[in-house]
């Protein structure tokens, strides 16, 4: 890696050429970061890449004709977005179930297999309706997570709703996993009131709706300081959908670790894998994951990580 | 026949025999890495705009806010610029970057370090903007927008040019009635820039491609980043083919928001390799490319 030569102080913009006038709802954007000059982190260890490995376990908690819904929902499976009508679609609601029946304990098998934790960002519904599921997450050394009560689209709340969906996402997930979620990341994204609403509730440590950093980052609610620890929709099995198979993926997240890896000789970063029970549940594309959690740890200095161990990091460390 | 406003359509080119120029030090392939930022000038409810880009997500609520969209974009100007500056500095490339200017506006360090690391920065609209959306009068003054910002923020004028999607039927004589440009690259028509004839005068055109853009990420073409790799690498290799007798052009287009993602720099990177390898490319500014025709030809 080169060292970069331009002094460390930093300008933030002033306000661009063309100001629209209109007011912007929600928190203001930041497109400077670190400036180009990010903190040297020394993960745990030493370790030049932290690896958070995401289960996103949703289903059960989708929109479902099956379940009394208007309509089922269509997200990140087998068959492609293909809005649904009214009429129930069994075939798409088996397609979910994969993932709560079999994907899961797939997903849980490989991770014992190679002692690596992961962090489940939990819909409470679907939980509530997995029990033992649920139960072993945190007994196995896994991080439980809020995603919402259901998965559902935060941007479409008003505030009063949103609020009454975040108490009752963290009240669930408490009762269902022994303990009550410290993270929160929106189904996609958040809406303009989300953050403000995930700090006003108080038990949360950070959240991880956003997608604009490789390393964590303070942002201001209201004047408190609050911890944002970014995600990825690109190291994600959502590609699967249009992109080839298992192996495909397998590639993929090896490209991103060389990458991060060769980075992380002075730079450590976080390396984000978005994984859906229904998709990477599945044996072959499970395989391509199992690869390359072999693949990462024939490395020394890697550190797989939990979300709330990098937020406990972060706390301590960058404060 | 109707009278077609705009430029004449131009279907024969170097009719099958293209000037066989040579590159500085006899390379076979020009290669011009071409970084688009334009981060922060996109159409955005953060930015104050009344509708945001149509991404993927819930694209008839163009009128809400996006956050989620808002952060993707804001990972190519505090990662993905920084990272791919990185690499262009480990391999000695001196890249272009067709810059909207208001994305420099809103990232005045990054603005600041692009020139003295020897990169070219050319204009890519004032925002991140489709020139057609505009009348001939409001598009001259979005050029003019254009040109004193980047002068502003970069410390010199863009003397290149591209539009963001299509350039009107206008923009090529506004550009050179605006003066100042040495070429503009609203062309995706050939291998080798080619003088085309404006206002009684000729005006240099570099043309570029989406073929060799990590674009191709974005609507699913490249599925591993090992496809943009291989693309790069295949594309390299016929060029260096043709090169024993036909030097051309070949342009890697990078989005920092798309590209500077860590799995596809590790293929760019993979693909640099390969092409330091074969050896016999001229790695340069799409105004050095434009600066050498005009000695040439």
């Amino acid at each position: 890696m080169t060292e970069r030569t331009e002094p460390t102080e930093r300008t933030e913009p002033t306000e661009h050429a063309e100001p629209t006038g209109r007011p912007v709802p929600g928190p203001p954007r930041d497109l400077t970061g670190y400036h180009g000059d990010p903190p040297a982190v020394v993960w745990p260890g030493g370790a030049r890449i932290a690896i958070a490995i995401v289960v996103n376990y949703e289903e059960g908690s989708e929109l479902s004709v099956g379940d009394g819904d208007a309509t089922t929902d269509c997200g990140v499976t087998d068959l492609g977005w293909i809005p649904q009508d009214g009429r129930r679609n069994l075939a798409l609601e088996s397609l979910f179930e994969y993932g709560s029946r079999a994907g899961f304990w797939r997903l849980v098998d490989i991770f014992d297999e190679h002692d690596v934790k992961c962090t489940f960002y939990a819909c409470a519904v679907a939980l509530e309706r997995n029990p033992d599921a649920a139960a072993i997450m945190r007994p196995k050394g896994h991080d439980v997570m809020s995603h919402g009560y259901r998965w559902e689209d935060h941007q479409l709340m008003d505030r009063d709703h949103e609020r009454e969906r975040i108490r009752l996402a963290v009240e669930s997930i408490e009762r269902t996993t022994g303990a009550r979620p410290l993270g929160w990341y929106c189904r996609y994204g958040p809406g303009v009131n989300t953050r403000e609403l995930v700090v006003e509730e108080g038990g949360f440590r950070y959240d991880s709706d956003d997608y604009g950093d490789d390393l964590p980052f303070w942002t201001r609610v209201n004047g408190t300081k609050h911890l944002v620890i970014p995600y990825s929709l690109v190291n994600n099995d959502g590609l699967f959908g249009a992109a080839g198979p298992g192996e495909d993926f397998y590639e993929h997240l090896r490209y991103t670790f060389d990458r991060l890896y060769t980075e992380g000789a002075t730079h450590p970063k976080l390396m984000n894998i978005g994984l859906h029970l229904r998709l990477v549940g599945t044996p072959g594309r499970a395989k391509a994951l199992s690869d390359f959690i072999a693949y990462a740890k024939s490395f020394p200095d890697v550190w797989f990580a939990r979300r709330i161990d990098i937020a406990n990091h972060w706390i301590e460390h960058h404060p | 026949m109707s009278v077609v406003p705009g430029p004449l359509r131009d279907v024969v080119g170097y009719n099958g025999a293209p000037p066989r120029v040579t590159w500085p030090g006899g390379a076979r392939v020009a290669v011009a890495v071409t970084v688009h930022y334009v981060e922060g000038s996109e159409r955005a409810i953060g930015n104050g705009d009344p509708f945001r880009e149509t991404g993927w997500y819930a694209p008839d609520r163009t009128a809400e806010r996006d956050l989620a969209a808002e952060t993707m974009w804001e990972y190519g100007a505090r990662a993905g610029l920084w990272r791919l500056l990185d690499v262009l500095e480990e391999y000695r490339i001196a890249a272009t970057f067709f810059a909207s200017a208001v994305a420099l506006e809103k990232n005045p360090d990054a603005a600041r370090a692009l020139r003295p690391r020897g990169h070219e920065v050319a204009a890519y609209g004032y925002r991140y903007e489709d020139p057609r959306d505009f009348t001939r009068d409001q598009e001259a003054e979005r050029i003019a927008l254009a040109v004193e910002s980047i002068t502003r923020t970069t410390g010199e004028r863009p003397v290149g040019w591209y539009s963001r999607t299509s350039p009107s039927i206008h923009t090529r004589e506004l550009l050179v009635a605006e003066g100042g440009f040495v070429y503009d690259s609203d062309s995706y028509a050939d291998d080798l820039p080619y003088w085309t004839p404006v206002a009684g005068g000729r005006h240099l055109v570099v043309p570029t491609t989406l073929a060799d853009s990590d674009l191709h990420f974005e609507d699913k073409w490249f599925g591993s980043p090992s496809d943009f790799e291989r693309q790069l690498t295949s594309t390299f290799d016929r060029l260096h083919q043709e090169g024993a007798t036909s030097p051309k052009l070949m342009t890697i287009g990078l989005h920092p928001y798309v590209g500077g993602h860590p799995g596809r720099v590790q293929a760019l990177t993979n693909a640099l390799d390969h092409i330091a390898d074969v050896g016999g490319a001229w790695f340069a500014r799409r105004a050095d490319i434009a600066r050498c025709w005009k000695d040439m030809t």
